[in-house]
């Protein structure tokens, strides 16, 4: 819900919501450019592993996608699927 | 560094080989070219590089040759489709492995819809020998397996494959482009090949040599799916991973596998033993004795001859001889010339070993003439002589091909050099090229697959390439580019390379601003990128390979378009480099069209004419010639052309070859044609051209062309005479300055030249001023031999219509599209020479055009909407049950659609039934209703089984306009047999505008102002800039320069409208007439309603009502737009 009035059937087809935002993290990676410290909300952790990474490019007549994807086991055990927007250059959780 | 030793380094040091890889010939999927692999390649190190495409060796020869240039070895492979469209790789180990893959593609393709190639598991099965197999991509059978969990399944896929190569010949093919599921699907491939006993191998999958054309691969994925980068998701490449990898990254990605990465050297290590550049072993069809001439002339042969033969064989050698000196008796008597002259080509025959080639080709020539006979029948057809084909080229200088009929021209008379064609040092098989008429070639390249088999016989394939307009169309596209953009965009784009994209976009002003608007950019850039790719297969004008074993063992065969057609995937320089002797059977329209003529005249009930047997020499044809009045005849028609003959006038044969050899980049930038106008001149003048030669050694080679360079054959004689070179250096010379000339080759011949001239006494600035001339003419011109062929059909050509005019004409509508003109411009040329052009008429019309008294009646085959089939069925329907009476006659009878029998109407094809054409209209839409206008859609049948009267519901209407009628004529058959559209405009046009038969009595240098229909636009490359135009009235044509200046400034109008009202200035010279332009606008003034060319006719039909009353009750503003005139036929891009 977007205001504190009741929605009209219009304005619950109108509103557009972006789901699954990906998530600035703080990473550090290593020479080869892997992730090897993620952190979040103040805390960091060690990488104990990548289970998978994978690379996207898409879109780039319009505004370029280009990611690479990782599937990180912290040390404390949870496993994170993370990327790296290879043109920002930012790092970022994403959620599903 | 030898080449060995330097891949031994490579291999030493390497970690990776490459064994998956596309390139351009994955056509619409691999984005970079074979040289751009192979050079990032050699940059990377990399030992060996594959090519694998898809079910093709289209690229491979090109591959193996870069590569073999670069010093890596080319591995030879394909990515083959299976029956169920999984893929599979394929890599020719052995000799024995490429003759499989070879097969294996072949009938992948031939056992399926064209362009669907698919090969069955049994196919594989039974040519599994010196391959090795990788299991394929994501998309292999493998692959699919495992990502569906069916993993016994992959097991058995294992089993097989185990089984059909044996365990050392199967990998199972690992990898890794950073795309969602390689991890896992790598894991579990490694495990199953594990279980099986089988290898692993690292592969990359390559489809492009760098990442940054990852964008252009994604388009060209887009283009092959018919959809934008936005709708293609599904189909394109998850990311830009697929280039050719440094080899640690490679290493990297793969170090859990080391064994999958260290196979990638094993395999290239065992594939080494097989070099496509080397290995192929292609041999010519030898001379059999008992060859389709022997078989042929056996019956005929004395008793001695035939048991000679069935004694001792004769060698190719002496069968050659024995034939051609008693064909030399029978042409020549006791000619010394001649007999010296076969002698000395017999001796160069000889002892380069062509005897049999020579036989073999006298072979298809029989086999020609038993075609011809059949194609012509025993009717109209076979009352006249005509050879089944004719020679172009040079071969045409030799007395053996002329003897044994592969040329017409006797060589001693026109007085060609042999040294073109064979002299000591030939460094390839010669070319022997012939013309066949359209039909006959047709059933020739069938029966010699039938003689040859068509396993061993295949048409040279071609690749026609991305060039600026197919770019700009099918990239744009791909982008999403507003399409009337890109259309008009690519309309206006002069022809050139896509890479000039940008410049061109710079000259033209309504696009300058785009250039930095950003889908515009990618469009630039990825023009760029695509320039020179290969777009698809088709198959070459005339060449055809044939090979003593069976073909598909050296290169896949697969099918042509054209029903009955095969093509091998490889072009004419792919078969260059594989050394196969190329056959060219070209077909030519203009030896169709004088057979067609030849046939009309007998039908017509006059005698036959034996075009061998004319008069050569005869003046009237010659004045019509000197006039210029040439359009439609062969070679001597073209703009060019026709200025040029007003100047040099010729009047004899010899003159008529130099007339085909002179309009050409060679005599033209060589600096011959002024020179030789100006002899000519001197010659009509004075009795005698005086020729200036630069020395007097070039006397006896350059007299016969008053003192100018204009066929390839002066070029090696000027060397031989003036520089003492061999025939075989003169040749070598001559090559070298056709292809890419290197400075330093260029650089050698000349000292050499310089020697050699300094030898004979001539001194270095007359022979340096003589070997530029020769640099100038360079290769651009044709030999005196393809002149001296294409003269005699010129002038036989010219002859016919001198004296057959409606049978030309009407041969000439028959056999379009062909040369230089649209049909519309050879109606007005016949009318403007008294032949009278019939429109359609449902009972007098024939299939095709006929002749009808001393003009044309124009056949079916002109009428939009009319195939062949539809236009045998009107007349063999009227032939059986007797003229069509009325409307509802023809169209119960016919059956044809509602829209071709309007079109019928309108051009006045059923003027016969006594109603006009508007109250036949109506007439129609009563039985027949149009459902464009929400008609009763009732079966017709039904309706018109009923034959109802229709007299209750007419209405009376007015005839259509003469202007309604030109419109109709034009929109349906692409020319108006009455009108002309000029004739019907002059009262609407400026008043003092000049008329084209008014030109030449003008002063020179004189204002002027000109309007008329545009036939032609030329830019020559060797003009300048300048554009050249021809403009059509209703009195005849004018010529128009545009200076480069103007043509830039209005090149958006120029290229743009199909009429154009030109201002300029009046310049005669030498009875020619030209406009020099200053000022070009359209005759166009379009409404805010003005129709469309796209619109159906019964719209055209309401607007161009309200154009009948022209020029009196309409407005300038009102005024339509004339491209509803312009024909169909009408190239105006």
């Amino acid at each position: 819900m977007v205001s504190g009035k009741s929605p009209t059937p219009a304005d619950d087809i109108g509103v557009i919501r972006l789901l699954n935002q990906p998530q600035p993290l703080m990473v550090t990676a290593d020479g080869n450019g892997l992730p090897r410290w993620v952190g979040s909300g103040g805390a960091s952790q060690r990488v104990s592993g990548i289970g998978d990474s994978w690379r996207v490019d898409d879109e780039w007549w319009r505004t370029s996608i280009s990611r690479r994807y990782f599937v990180v086991t912290l040390e404390d055990g949870a496993i994170r699927t993370i990327f790296q927007d290879l043109i920002g250059d930012g790092w970022y959780e994403q959620t599903y | 560094m030898a080449s060995g030793s330097r891949r031994r380094e490579r291999v030493d040091q390497s970690m990776y080989a490459e064994l998956h890889l596309h390139t351009a010939f994955s056509f619409l999927d691999g984005a970079s070219m074979p040289v751009e692999l192979v050079e990032r390649a050699v940059e990377l190190g990399y030992p060996a590089l594959a090519i694998t495409d898809h079910n093709g060796l289209h690229g491979a020869m090109e591959f193996a040759q870069a590569a073999r240039a670069a010093g890596i070895q080319a591995i030879i492979g394909a990515e083959v489709t299976l029956a169920d469209g999984s893929h599979l790789t394929l890599l020719a180990e052995t000799a024995e492995g490429y003759a499989n893959l070879s097969r294996l593609i072949a009938r992948a393709h031939l056992d399926n819809e064209r362009l669907d190639p698919r090969l069955s598991l049994e196919t594989l099965q039974a040519h599994t020998e010196g391959l090795i197999l990788l299991t394929g991509c994501r998309n292999g059978e493998l692959s699919l397996l495992v990502e569906a969990g069916r993993l016994d399944g992959a097991r058995a896929v294992l089993a097989r494959y185990r089984e059909w190569f044996g365990t050392e010949q199967v990998f199972v093919e690992l990898q890794q482009n950073l795309v969602h599921g390689d991890t896992r699907r790598m894991t579990i491939l490694s495990r199953l090949a594990a279980e099986s006993g089988l290898g692993t191998v690292a592969t990359g999958n390559v489809h492009y040599h760098a990442r940054e054309r990852h964008r252009l691969q994604d388009v060209l994925v887009a283009i092959q799916h018919r959809l934008t980068l936005d709708a293609s998701h599904q189909v394109r490449r998850a990311n830009s991973e697929f280039f050719l990898q440094p080899q640690d990254v490679v290493a990297r990605r793969f170090r859990r596998y080391p064994e999958a990465l260290r196979n990638t050297l094993v395999i290239a290590e065992r594939c080494a033993g097989f070099d496509l550049t080397t290995d192929l072993q292609y041999q010519f069809p030898e001379y059999n004795h008992m060859s389709i001439w022997d078989r042929n002339t056996a019956a005929s042969s004395t008793e001695q001859e035939v048991d000679c033969c069935d004694a001792v064989p004769l060698s190719p050698d002496d069968v050659l001889a024995r034939d051609c000196y008693t064909l030399l008796q029978e042409r020549y008597g006791d000619n010394i010339k001649a007999r010296e002259r076969l002698a000395l080509e017999l001796g160069l025959v000889k002892r380069h070993g062509l005897a049999g080639f020579f036989l073999v080709y006298r072979d298809i020539m029989l086999l020609a003439r038993q075609v011809a006979d059949e194609v012509r029948g025993t009717g109209a057809r076979s009352a006249y002589v005509l050879p089944p084909g004719r020679g172009r080229g040079s071969s045409v200088s030799s007395i053996i091909c002329y003897l044994i009929g592969l040329s017409h021209i006797d060589p001693l008379r026109h007085n060609l050099y042999i040294g073109r064609f064979l002299n000591e040092e030939l460094a390839s098989v010669p070319d022997i090229d012939i013309d066949f008429p359209r039909d006959i070639r047709e059933r020739l390249i069938a029966r010699i697959y039938e003689v040859y088999g068509n396993d061993h016989a295949a048409l040279v394939c071609a690749f026609p390439t991305y060039h600026i307009r197919s770019a700009i169309r099918d990239i744009g596209k791909a982008l999403g580019l507003p399409a009337p953009d890109l259309d008009r965009l690519a309309k206006l784009s002069e022809r050139t390379s896509a890479d000039k994209l940008e410049a061109e976009m710079e000259r033209l002003p309504e696009f300058r601003d785009r250039l930095d608007a950003p889908l515009w950019q990618e469009l630039i850039g990825l023009a760029r990128e695509i320039a020179g790719f290969p777009r698809h297969v088709t198959q070459h004008s005339g060449g055809m390979v044939i090979s003593s074993q069976p073909l598909v063992d050296l290169v896949p065969v697969q099918a042509a378009a054209m029903e009955g057609r095969y093509v091998c995937q490889w072009d004419k320089d792919s078969c260059d480099d594989a050394r196969f002797i190329k056959i060219d059977f070209l077909a030519l329209g203009m030896l169709s069209l004088v057979e067609e003529c030849l046939e009309l005249i007998v039908r017509e009930g006059k005698p036959p004419v034996d075009l061998s047997r004319i008069d050569f020499e005869d003046p009237l044809v010659y004045e019509m010639i000197g006039k210029g009045d040439t359009i439609g005849v062969f070679q001597i028609e073209s703009r060019a052309q026709i200025q040029t003959l007003l100047r040099t006038k010729p009047t004899t044969l010899e003159d008529l070859i130099v007339q085909v050899a002179i309009v050409r980049p060679g005599p033209i930038i060589g600096g011959a044609v002024s020179p030789y106008v100006q002899a000519r001149r001197e010659l009509r003048r004075t009795g005698s051209a005086n020729p200036r030669f630069d020395h007097p050694l070039l006397a006896p080679v350059l007299r016969e062309t008053h003192g100018v360079i204009l066929y390839q054959e002066q070029v090696l004689e000027v060397a031989v005479r003036l520089a003492g070179f061999t025939a075989g250096q003169a040749d070598s010379f001559r090559r070298s300055m056709s292809r890419k000339r290197s400075l330093s080759a260029m650089n050698r011949f000349w000292e050499q030249f310089r020697e050699g001239a300094a030898a004979n006494g001539v001194d270095e600035v007359t022979a340096r001023t003589v070997f530029d001339k020769l640099l100038g003419f360079a290769a651009y011109g044709f030999p005196k031999s393809h002149a001296a062929a294409f003269a005699v059909l010129a002038y036989q050509s010219c002859w016919l219509k001198y004296y057959y005019p409606a049978e030309f004409y009407c041969a000439l509508f028959n056999n379009q599209p062909m040369g230089f003109y649209p049909p519309h411009a050879f109606a007005n040329d016949a009318r403007r020479h008294g032949t009278p052009i019939f429109p359609p008429d449902v009972n007098l019309s024939g299939a095709r055009c006929t002749v009808e008294g001393n003009g044309v009646r124009i056949g079916f085959n002109y009428v939009d909407g009319v195939g062949e089939d539809v236009a045998r069925a009107i007349v063999e329907e009227r032939e059986r049950d007797g003229a069509y009476r009325t409307l509802i006659d023809l169209a119960r009878r016919t059956r044809l659609r509602r829209e071709v029998i309007e079109h019928l109407i309108v051009v006045g094809a059923c003027d016969g039934f006594g109603l006009r054409r508007r109250e036949l209209l109506w007439q129609l839409g009563l039985f027949m209703p149009d459902k464009r206008l929400g008609g009763r859609t009732k079966p017709t049948a039904w309706q018109l089984a009923l034959d109802l009267p229709t007299e209750q519901d007419m209405v009376p209407l007015r005839e259509m306009t003469e202007w309604e009628r030109m419109i109709a004529d034009y929109d349906v058959l692409g020319l108006s047999s009455r009108y002309h559209p000029l004739a019907l405009l002059r009262p609407i046009l400026p008043p003092e505008l000049a008329r084209a038969d008014q030109l030449d009595r003008l002063r020179d240098g004189r204002p002027v102002r000109f309007g008329g229909l545009v036939v032609c636009r030329q830019r020559p490359g060797t003009a300048k800039g300048m554009l050249f135009m021809l403009l059509e009235d209703e009195t005849g044509l004018a010529n128009v320069i545009v200076h480069p200046q103007l043509y830039e400034q209005q090149r958006a109008v120029i290229r743009g409208n199909p009429f154009l009202l030109i201002t300029g200035k009046l310049q005669l010279r030498e009875d020619t007439v030209n406009i020099i332009a200053s000022d070009i606008s359209p005759i166009e003034r379009p409404t805010k309603s003005g129709p469309q060319p796209t619109q159906p006719i019964s719209e055209l039909l309401a607007q161009a009502e309200r154009l009948q009353t022209l020029p009196d009750e309409i407005s300038d503003e009102q005024l339509t737009s004339l491209r509803l005139v312009a024909p169909a036929s009408h190239d105006f891009r």
